[in-house]
Parts: C-alpha cells; structure tokens; sequence
C-alpha cells in the first residue's frame, strides 16, 4: 500500500482510510442477528431488545436525566465525557439488579426527580466539580434511575435481548447529550447548552412536585 | 505488523462467509447443519458477546500471533462443546458464563495490556465457557452435531480475525475509548442478565 504526501500536509497512510470502512463492515456483522426474520420471539418487542430498548425512552424523567449526564461530561470534558457515561449504564444495572432482586430502596420518585434536578443544575450553572465529585452524583443517581428498571420487568421474553436493548438505550442517550454538549466550546453553544440543563433542571422540578404531591 | 490489505482482506473474507448464512435454500443438509451452527453464533448474544470481547481484548496483543489466537479460540471452543467437563444443568452454565463475561468485560473497560500467553489462555477459556454454554444446543445429535461444530466455530473465527485485528490497529484516542465504552456496555448487559437468572421474571 502506497503513501500519499499532500505539500504542507502530514503524511498520510492510504490504508488508514480503510478503517472507518473496515470498521463498519465488522458492526454490520454483527447485525444480522437483528435483521434475521424468522426469529420467533425476543426481537419484536415482546420482553426481547425492543422492550429494552424503548424502556428507558418511555419516561421523561428517565430520559432528560440520562441526557444531562453526557451534556454534563460534555461540559466538564475529557476524561469525564467518556468515564461518566460509561459509569451511569454500568452503576444504573447495580440499580437494576437491586430492583431485580426486589431489595428495597427509599424515595425512588424523588431522587429520580433530584438527578434531574441536579444534574440539569450543574450543566446550567456551568460547575465543574472534581471528577470524583461528579462521580459520586452520577454513581448515586444512577442507582436510584436502574432500579425501575428492575422493578417493571416483563414477564417474558430473552432477558439477555431485553438486557442489551435496555443498557444500549442508556448509552445512545448519554451519547445524544455528549453530541448537543459539543456546542459548548462556542459562546452561543455555551448559552444554549446551558439554557438546556436548565430546561431539565425545570422538568425535574415537575417531577418532584409530582412526586411530593 | 499486519497491513491494512490483510485486514480488509480477512474482514471481506468473514463478511463473506457469514452473508452465506442468508441463503434459506441451500440443498445439502450438511451445509444447512453447518450454517445452523454459524447462524447459532451470531444470533445469540451469549455465543456472540464473549467471542466479539475477546476480540477486543486480543486486540491489544495481535501482532502476528492472530491466526494463533484464532487457533486457541477454536481449540477452546471443541473443548468446551465436546470435551470439557461441566454442569448439565444449562442455568447453572448460562450464570457462570455471564459471570465470566462481567470479568472480561472489566478487564477491557481497564484496557490491560495483558501478556501473550495471558491472553491466550483467556482465549481457550472464553472458548471452554462459550462452548459449554452452547454444547446442549449443538452436540444433542452427535452426526449433525460434527456439523453444526465446524459452521458454530468457523463463524467464531470468522468474528474473531477482523475484529481483533481492527482493535489492534486502535492506537489510542477516541478509538480505543470507543472499545471501553463497548466492554462497558457488555459487562452491564452480562450484570443485569445474571440478576435474571437470579430472580427470573414473572
């Protein structure tokens, strides 16, 4: 494989161009396990990976949390852009397992509430805590998000297909905030990054005086 | 170092062979067995997790030892579906299994640079699991069982080659933070499968 020199340009490696291609072709092979058509159960949204999937979508409250915590890694950058969505699905199934396990947890509603709440306020506020601090917000708040989950399983279905459909949802969720948190770097993105915790700050305050009433 | 040729070429060549997995209308009934068996892998994800993370894993490690690691993941595999000793009771496998996919998954989210051989013996024992796991589904017939082995373990490989050698030229950046937020993602996928085997649903 030959290399490209393009004047007043770094070198560059025609074969490096083939990865993304190559890339893709390796997850287009793992997709034919989705689009197999005689799969009897567990795709098709009967307890498989499309209840999974659309369980965590279902819920505002789930959702905006989930978005603040890659707006929030977006903001507070590198490495929290990458450690703080991967601890939320990995901690939230700790969650999910206490509610699997029907062990009880106080005040689910209201700290669901609060993680909005908070997480929105961070992002609104611009505040940018030591990574473990932001950690520990996100470890508590991911518990108390997961154990929902648990609780309001369906009776049927692959749990390993509902379980993939269900932390995937989590993750392209935190990776939707982490791509609207990219606008930060610019003073108008900065505005309305920070307009949008602010938007989730206020639906949490919905949901916690619904959860007071 | 392996050029980019040779990993286009290995990736077309898996591609290849799994699209044959498409055909509804193959003729023989070895070959229907042997796609069967192709098809259990990348169908089911407690056949295709722990194959695709060891994947990511070797990764780290492929240089020109890739067509040995395959080997030992193949030799895992008869192992596990054949040879191994285990517990009959497919419950009890899936749990020991998806505690082991927890282990692997921690340890590519930690993105160890493990020692050649650690890795490989992670390869005969991510082989030895898989195939235990699989064994009940596979080997009940033991003629089209011989089959259904070569097409489960050829597709293994076939997943194997390309993804470990795509993952070994992820040097650094966004790239191999991409693989930890994927090994992430399996572990919690394993951990909240192994509270429903705990408490089934329902």
């Amino acid at each position: 494989m030959s290399d490209q020199t393009v004047p007043g340009q770094p070198k560059t490696n025609v074969s490096a161009a083939l990865i993304p291609g190559i890339s893709f072709l390796a997850l287009c092979l793992l997709l034919p396990g989705l689009a197999f058509g005689h799969v009897e159960s567990g795709v098709a949204g009967d307890g498989g990976f499309v209840s999974g999937l659309t369980h965590p979508v279902t819920g505002l409250d789930h959702v905006v949390a989930m978005v603040a915590v890659g707006l929030w890694g977006a903001v507070l950058g590198a490495p929290a852009i990458w450690i703080l969505p991967i601890a939320f699905p990995l901690i939230m199934t700790v969650g999910a397992v206490l509610g699997i396990l029907g062990l009880p947890l106080p005040a689910i509603d209201l700290g669901i509430a609060l993680s909005a709440i908070v997480l929105g306020g961070m992002v609104a506020a611009n505040a940018r805590p030591p990574l473990a601090v932001a950690f520990l917000f996100i470890a508590c708040f991911a518990i108390y998000h997961g154990y929902p989950h648990g609780v309001a399983l369906p009776d049927f279905g692959v749990p390993i297909l509902y379980a993939a459909g269900f932390v995937v949802a989590t993750g392209l969720l935190h990776l939707a905030g982490i791509a609207f948190g990219r606008f930060y770097r610019g003073p108008t993105g900065m505005t309305a990054v920070r307009a949008m915790g602010a938007a989730i700050a206020a639906v949490g305050g919905y949901f916690l005086l619904l959860a007071a009433a | 170092m392996i050029g980019s040729k040779r990993v286009a070429l290995l990736g077309a060549i898996g591609a290849t062979a799994l699209s044959s997995t498409a055909m509804a209308h193959g003729e023989a009934d070895w070959l229907h067995a042997a796609m069967d068996g192709a098809v259990m892998l990348v169908t089911a994800l407690e056949f295709l997790l722990p194959v695709f993370l060891v994947s990511l894993l070797a990764g780290r490690r492929v240089t020109r030892f890739v067509f040995l690691q395959a080997a030992v993941l193949g030799i895992g595999l008869l192992l596990g579906l054949w040879v191994l000793p285990g517990p009959a009771d497919l419950a009890t496998i899936g749990l020991y299994a998806r505690v082991y996919l927890i282990g692997l998954g921690l340890l590519v989210l930690f993105d160890l640079r493990l020692y050649a051989g650690v890795v490989l013996l992670l390869l005969l024992a991510t082989g030895g699991v898989t195939g235990l796991e699989a064994r009940s589904a596979i080997t009940a017939d033991p003629a089209a069982g011989l089959v259904l082995t070569f097409g489960f373990v050829l597709s293994a490989i076939c997943l194997y080659l390309p993804t470990a050698l795509i993952a070994s030229r992820f040097g650094g950046g966004w790239q191999r933070i991409a693989i930890r937020v994927a090994a992430s993602w399996i572990a919690a996928i394993a951990a909240v499968d192994v509270a429903f085997m705990i408490a089934p649903p329902g």
